[in-house]
């Protein structure tokens, strides 16, 4: 039966570039064949939306929240949002006049503000996470206690007083909101199988699988290794940063002139600008080489090229998307145990080096670029038929 | 023999003699093994000597180069010995009292601003990664090096530095060079502080000086190291930091000074004491002033025989050198004497009742050497480098007990005889090393290349 769906988010999808929005995105697309489905975004920002059957709520939150930390920002977001009266008015003068019968959320930052709007008990509950997120958030911050000025950090929170406590208490809240988001979901949509028994905790009935997939399902032909490369794709997201400064290390110098990273996407920025990178600065620059922005088609095409693939995760949660693409691509790669999270099946397959202790991870690394001849691998076409949003997502479709 | 199986084989040796050639002051440390090893090795016919500006490399003439040694000879022998802070240090120091406090005050938003700074180049960068290749060279912004590359250097030749590499030569052009003519490279390590003791540096350093070792380990064919503790600390880089095996050795520094002439300097009481070096945090002056100022309480300032810091002031020292300046117990019996030539330093180890050497850490330690060559017992650190020059003919300490220091150097003044016995030891076992021992080892071990 055709349901009308109201999926929310903190972000736009309209030209997904990051993993979530790819997500999100593909989330939309499915379901829209089978139901009709509406997209609603709320954000700072105001967006433009020109695509049919996407809106957007747009606010002014006057707190900034510092560079430093951008991993609070959606934190912060929803603390205003929990308490802000014009938003709660702007939701239900959207609301008002439309019908539907499920709500899905992606990521539990919208809740505080639908649940002080609306009565949730009459519509059908979807939580669609992207991580555990209190969980994801705790094991950040922790990591950043000795790194970061932490009262700096949470300036943009309104919190000058800064402890271990406060941690803690950031943590606490997010864990009330979405342990209470999960408690009244109808099912929770999860990313991996850790966080699913992660969710089961709070609510064993109906607790579902939707991996993260690349954008296309079909092996590429492969093309010539581009000579000494290795890939790392990802977001500015902090953990990417520090995943790979601590696999591969805050100086480059084991790798020889002609051999380079090439980091593909936001994270090559954002790793450039951190503190740890810059100590070693004329010599790690030497080592790498920046690609971003980078459209879909030129990051194939990169990852493709080079000599191997590193996933060097080691916070972050979730699944990744760049696991997928990295499968998908069939060069070697090289990568933690977390970053296979949700992919153990392909942990075993040919050219797949998992290693959690950085020296091994970089001794591997230039094992693989000091070969003779650039490897490829055709992957098990059923597994990789798995990876695609239409089967993953088909597997949920009965559910609404 | 060996001459005859290098030059046989149609090789040319190069010198890269660029610090020196460049040098403009009196030659010490670096500068100086790379005149006298070169020196030496000119004397080997098929030695050419090179010297390097901006991104190429060409070759000078022997009698070119020995102008310039003279020169550099002769600047050191020359130098007046000064019995006292000289004016212009106090004059720094004053300066630097006055004005360092505020400048400090700058340094946060100084450090924002460079911050702020460098991700506009990183921005830059990045735009200009963009460029093509051609373009870029056409616009200048990249080296006609990186297009054509053009060395003196054949096939086979060996090329050796034994300078300021980090500031003045190019090694990207020198591994593309490599990769283009076969040729093979030598290059010297004197130690790896910068990398494990980073603290005793400057700021800046650590990472010019990493990159520096990083690019031997990368290029060279050979890296000749100043002692086996440097040695060790190399491979442990090459392992540790850069996983990758090099090929390495050591050869020890000449210690030999110019011959004694009649003293002009002026130094103020019989029977003192000296501690050569440049005074910076590693070498651990700080001890010394506390020993002294410990001495002359226990026995009176009288007693006591007068220590000479010999070297040019460094960095962070200031509050020190106040204190030393202020305090009843050492003014006057810590003295500093700057720019002291050669000849007047022989003098004043041929004079001194003995030597102190209380660094923290070293890659080699030639004021042992230069101790014990004019028959000086040391009393020295027992870490590093070291305990290998000294070859177990001294007296050593951690440089981290003030109390051992103490009573070591109390025996050494007081205890006569003990320091005569040493002394006689030392003349009778050590064996010092030449420049030309020096330069030989060095030379021999081409011969496997």
């Amino acid at each position: 039966m055709k349901k009308n769906i109201l999926m929310v988010s903190p972000y736009d999808i309209q030209n997904p570039l990051h993993g979530g929005q790819r997500r999100v995105r593909a989330m939309f697309d499915f379901l829209s064949r089978h139901h009709q489905v509406t997209f609603l975004s709320v954000t700072e920002k105001p967006v433009k939306t020109t695509q049919k059957n996407i809106y957007n709520l747009s606010y002014r939150n006057k707190i900034r929240s510092p560079k430093t930390l951008t991993i609070l920002e959606d934190y912060r977001q929803m603390k205003f949002l929990m308490e802000s009266d014009y938003c709660k008015d702007q939701l239900n003068s959207y609301l008002k006049g439309r019908h539907f019968d499920c709500i899905q959320f992606e990521h539990p930052w919208l809740f505080p503000l639908f649940r002080n709007a609306l009565d949730l008990t009459n519509y059908q509950i979807v939580y669609s996470s992207h991580n555990v997120e209190f969980k994801l958030k705790e094991d950040i911050l922790e990591s950043y206690q000795p790194k970061f000025n932490l009262l700096e950090a949470y300036h943009g929170s309104g919190i000058t007083d800064v402890s271990f406590e406060m941690v803690r208490e950031i943590v606490n809240d997010i864990e009330g909101v979405e342990v209470d988001l999960v408690k009244k979901s109808d099912f929770v949509i999860a990313v991996s199988e850790s966080d699913i028994t992660k969710y089961k905790e709070y609510n064993p009935k109906s607790v579902v699988l939707v991996r993260n997939c690349p954008g296309v399902s079909a092996q590429p032909v492969p093309t010539e290794s581009k000579g000494a490369v290795c890939a790392f794709v990802g977001s500015g997201h902090q953990p990417n940063v520090n995943g790979f400064l601590e696999m591969m290390g805050d100086m480059l110098g084991y790798l020889a002139p002609e051999e380079k990273v090439h980091l593909l996407g936001e994270v090559s920025v954002a790793i450039q600008m951190d503190t740890r990178f810059i100590e070693f600065y004329s010599l790690n620059i030497s080592r790498i080489k920046s690609f971003f922005p980078l459209k879909d088609a030129d990051l194939a095409k990169q990852l493709s090229e080079s000599r191997c693939i590193i996933l060097p995760i080691r916070d972050g949660g979730g699944s990744n998307l760049k696991t997928a693409e990295a499968l998908l691509v069939g060069r070697p790669i090289v990568a933690t145990s977390k970053a296979f999270r949700g992919f153990d099946e392909f942990v075993s397959e040919k050219e797949i080096y998992i290693e959690d202790d950085p020296k091994q991870f970089r001794k591997r690394v230039i094992e693989i670029l000091r070969r003779t001849e650039s490897s490829f691998v055709v992957r098990d076409q059923k597994k990789l038929a798995q990876l695609s949003w239409d089967y993953q997502i088909g597997l949920i479709g009965n559910k609404y | 023999m060996l001459e005859k199986n290098i030059a046989q084989s149609e090789k040319t040796i190069w010198i890269d003699v660029t610090t020196s050639f460049r040098w403009m002051n009196t030659a010490v440390g670096i500068v100086r093994t790379e005149l006298e090893i070169a020196k030496y090795l000119i004397e080997k016919k098929s030695v050419k000597l090179c010297v390097w500006n901006k991104d190429t490399c060409h070759e000078i003439s022997i009698s070119q180069y020995k102008d310039k040694m003279n020169q550099l000879i002769a600047r050191g022998a020359h130098r007046p010995v000064q019995g006292k802070m000289s004016v212009k240090t106090v004059l720094v120091s004053v300066a630097k009292r006055i004005f360092v406090g505020p400048l400090r005050r700058l340094v946060p938003p100084l450090k924002l601003f460079a911050n702020a700074f460098r991700s506009l180049l990183v921005e830059v960068k990045f735009l200009i990664s963009r460029v093509p290749g051609k373009l870029k060279y056409k616009l200048g912004l990249q080296s006609s090096s990186e297009q054509d590359v053009s060395l003196p250097f054949k096939k086979d030749d060996i090329y050796i530095t034994m300078g300021l590499d980090w500031d003045d030569k190019n090694m990207s052009i020198l591994r593309q060079a490599k990769k283009k003519y076969g040729f093979k490279y030598v290059t010297v390590c004197y130690d790896l502080i910068p990398v494990f003791f980073p603290h005793f540096l400057v700021p800046g350093y650590r990472e010019k000086l990493t990159y520096h070792f990083v690019n031997m380990v990368w290029n060279a064919d050979l890296v000749m190291c100043i002692s086996k503790y440097s040695q060790m600390q190399m491979q442990t880089f090459a392992e540790e930091s850069c996983l990758k095996k090099i090929n390495l050795d050591y050869f020890y520094l000449g210690s030999e000074l110019p011959a004694i002439v009649p003293n002009t300097g002026s130094v103020k009481e019989p029977g003192y004491c000296i501690f050569v070096s440049t005074i910076e945090p590693r070498k651990n002056h700080d001890l010394l002033y506390k020993v002294w100022e410990m001495l002359a309480q226990k026995h009176g300032r009288e007693k006591v025989p007068q220590l000479i810091f010999i070297g040019k002031c460094g960095w962070m020292m200031d509050s020190l050198l106040l204190q030393i300046k202020n305090n009843p117990y050492t003014q006057g019996k810590i003295i500093v004497q700057e720019h002291v030539s050669d000849s007047s330093l022989a003098n004043l180890y041929q004079g001194a009742l003995f030597t102190l050497f209380p660094s923290y850490v070293e890659g080699w330690g030639l004021p042992i050497a230069e101790s014990l060559y004019y028959g000086k017992v040391c009393l020295h650190s027992d870490t590093s480098s070291m305990p290998e020059v000294s070859q177990g003919l001294s007296v050593s300490q951690s440089p981290y007990d003030v109390l051992s220091w103490f009573d070591a150097a109390e025996d050494l003044i007081f205890n006569v005889s003990h320091r005569r016995e040493l002394e006689s030891k030392i003349k009778t076992e050590y064996k010092p090393v030449s420049w030309r021992q020096s330069a030989e080892t060095f030379y021999k071990r081409l011969e496997n290349l």
